[in-house]
């Protein structure tokens, strides 16, 4: 097994034919890729036979005179998808056990001054990388399973959350799906910390106006007397739904505005067949308890880092 | 939510609850038979002063300062409680204010080095993220007993096939044994060829004082009429785990060893057990030995925090959980 820089332009349609075959996710399809420019780093994990059999990504930069190697701005992860031919139970987790091992050895010799990858839920074995003195640190998100009836996705949710749906309508705010992305990014950067923007304005931009379409992505609007209040933007592939940004006015604020606009994503993403509604990270406390009261699953997914000294000080 | 530490009034209420909503691994008769006063059971109460969950901490002194660990032999912390949410937001509140009022209390412990684990069972490790301690995943590997022997057994590798089939073939013979002596003995040979620190009297407050008919059992493999190999597991009503192996390292066979847990796994289910328990495959040898026998893998989550000055030695020597 050998892990080798693809050529995005070169390696191209062997990449998306091989993502197809194995569902990959939307972080993973170059549309999305391609919105990191010369920052991304694509990753192919060959076999023996130098069949592509998996593939990563990671996002280089410089801060400093610090190499930097991480996970890309707005990503849910590293994209660390692979295929697994494997049939006996035995057999299949040796090789994710191999794959891993593969990834934990590749990660050591980027030589980072901080490395930053971190894992899809799917994949729960970290051990190669605590074995390697890798940091490994659990962190969560919230799953909604798509598969339930519309009656029992709105009897999971808690009577907070249902109570601001019935304000919502009692107001008579008006819910729409929408593609205008400025009224969705205005909202957005209402919400955002100035940090936050100044950081990351680049790729909020690029995913929202380059990157968004009506076959990849979601956004809803509430508004109260037609003027937007608030918006939930998601972006999906063939099985989930990610929710990546949401806004709201704090000036003309409803309780029960954002709510809504995020239970016509779940639905809407219902509706488009797919399997999970993925929240995407809930680590802060209170947006935590905001995704909890949709009452889905917490779902564990690790980042795994290693610093090298002054860095390692800093990064817990 | 109250937690109090449950005193000799309180322990049948704790070994009621116990028994209804915990397993082998909280029945107080480790702190009687085995752990003594190191071992301290807790009661989770409601606001109305039911109890609702318990669990365990284990302190150990040394030259003085103060470590709270798992017990020895003991995987986890043992957090169980009643969880009566039905709706799935309320289940998951409910479950953040336990683990909150657990890591408030553990907070209010006085400790150099604390390092737990919780049950596999418990996801949730957000509370003590937020309270500023390590969560590190840990895993376990786990098999289903609810498929039939053939299922079980297609999981396993060929290489952990072909030593059983081995084996039974060469006619080694695997009985079930009452003579925990033997465990002890093979168990003994095991830890000292791999320098492992034996500790002889806790061993024997297992496999003699703690260790019945009820809630234990164990094979030993004999060829040539002698005794090879060994597993000892103890189970309750839904899991069976598996505690201590060994074998004889002048007489080994390559299959005994193998063919003890195969039969560990099929008497586990034949008793009507959910779960085999590998418990805990951290040591990469051990971990490919475990996996092998094709069961699921599982995280459990250990918990660690040290204080000033054990804080920087640890993240040297013990950097991946501290």
């Amino acid at each position: 097994m050998s892990i080798k820089l693809l050529d995005t332009q070169k390696d191209r349609i062997v990449y998306e034919a091989f993502c197809k075959k194995q569902n990959a996710s939307v972080f993973n399809s170059m549309s999305w890729l391609g919105i990191y420019g010369e920052h991304l780093q694509l990753y192919g994990i060959f076999n023996n036979n130098d069949e592509l059999t998996g593939a990563l990504f990671i996002f280089k930069t410089k801060k400093k005179t610090f190499t930097l190697n991480i996970t890309p701005p707005f990503s849910a992860n590293n994209g660390l998808f692979f295929e697994n031919r494997s049939e006996n139970n035995s057999n299949i987790q040796t090789t994710v056990k191999h794959v891993m091992e593969e990834v934990a050895d590749f990660c050591k010799k980027l030589n980072s001054d901080l490395l930053v990858f971190v894992l899809p839920a799917s994949i729960n074995d970290a051990q190669p990388f605590i074995w390697k003195k890798f940091k490994v640190k659990v962190k969560y998100t919230y799953h909604v399973d798509l598969a339930l009836t519309q009656d029992a996705l709105l009897a999971n949710l808690s009577s907070e959350k249902r109570k601001s749906l019935n304000k919502a309508q009692k107001d008579g705010l008006e819910i729409k799906e929408s593609t205008d992305m400025k009224t969705v990014k205005q909202l957005i950067l209402k919400t955002f910390s100035r940090k936050q923007v100044s950081k990351n304005i680049v790729y909020l931009d690029k995913i929202l106006f380059e990157f968004a379409n009506v076959s990849n992505a979601i956004a809803f609007v509430a508004y109260d007397k037609g003027e937007a209040i608030a918006a939930t933007f998601c972006v999906y592939d063939s099985g989930t739904a990610y929710y990546l940004f949401g806004g709201f006015d704090s000036a003309q604020k409803h309780h029960g505005a954002g709510v809504t606009c995020m239970w016509n994503s779940i639905l809407k993403a219902k509706e488009l067949g797919l399997r999970t509604f993925d929240f995407e990270g809930s680590m802060l406390p209170e947006v935590e308890k905001y995704f909890r009261e949709f009452g889905g699953k917490l779902t564990p997914y690790y980042e795994v880092s290693k610093a090298k000294f002054p860095l390692s000080l800093y990064y817990k | 939510m109250d937690i109090k530490v449950i005193d000799a009034v309180q322990m049948p209420l704790y070994d009621k609850f116990v028994e209804e909503y915990g397993g082998v691994f909280n029945y107080s008769i480790w702190k009687s038979n085995v752990h003594k006063e190191k071992l301290i059971y807790y009661g989770i109460y409601e606001k109305d002063g039911q109890l609702a969950g318990v669990f365990h901490l284990y302190f150990a002194k040394k030259f003085g300062f103060t470590f709270i660990k798992n017990p020895p032999f003991i995987p986890n912390i043992g957090l169980v409680f009643n969880n009566r949410s039905v709706n799935n937001a309320n289940n998951l509140s409910y479950v953040k204010d336990i683990l909150e009022a657990v890591t408030a209390f553990i907070g209010t412990q006085s400790f150099s080095v604390l390092s737990i684990a919780l049950p596999s069972s418990i996801v949730d490790t957000q509370p003590f993220f937020w309270n500023k301690y390590k969560v590190v995943p840990n895993y376990t590997y786990q098999h289903s007993l609810a498929e039939t022997e053939a299922e079980i057994e297609k999981r396993y590798s060929v290489n952990s096939r072909n030593a059983v089939k081995k084996a039974v073939k060469d006619g080694v013979e695997v009985k079930l044994s009452n003579d925990y002596s033997i465990v002890k003995q093979m168990v003994k040979n095991t830890f000292s060829r791999r320098e492992e620190g034996f500790d002889e009297a806790l061993i024997d407050s297992i496999l003699f004082k703690l260790a019945t008919p009820q809630n234990s059992f164990a094979f030993v493999a004999y060829w040539e009429n002698k005794p090879i190999a060994v597993s000892f597991c103890l189970f309750d009503k839904n899991v069976t785990y598996y505690c201590l192996g060994g074998y004889d390292h002048n007489s080994t066979h390559r299959g005994a060893g193998a063919l003890c847990i195969h039969k560990s796994i099929m008497l586990a289910k034949e008793m009507g057990n959910k779960i085999f328990d590998f418990e805990g495959s951290m040591i990469p040898e051990v971990e490919s030995y475990f996996r092998s026998f094709g069961p699921v893998m599982l995280p459990y989550y250990t918990i660690n925090k040290a204080k000033l000055p054990f804080e920087m030695i640890l993240k040297f020597i013990k950097r991946e959980k501290f």
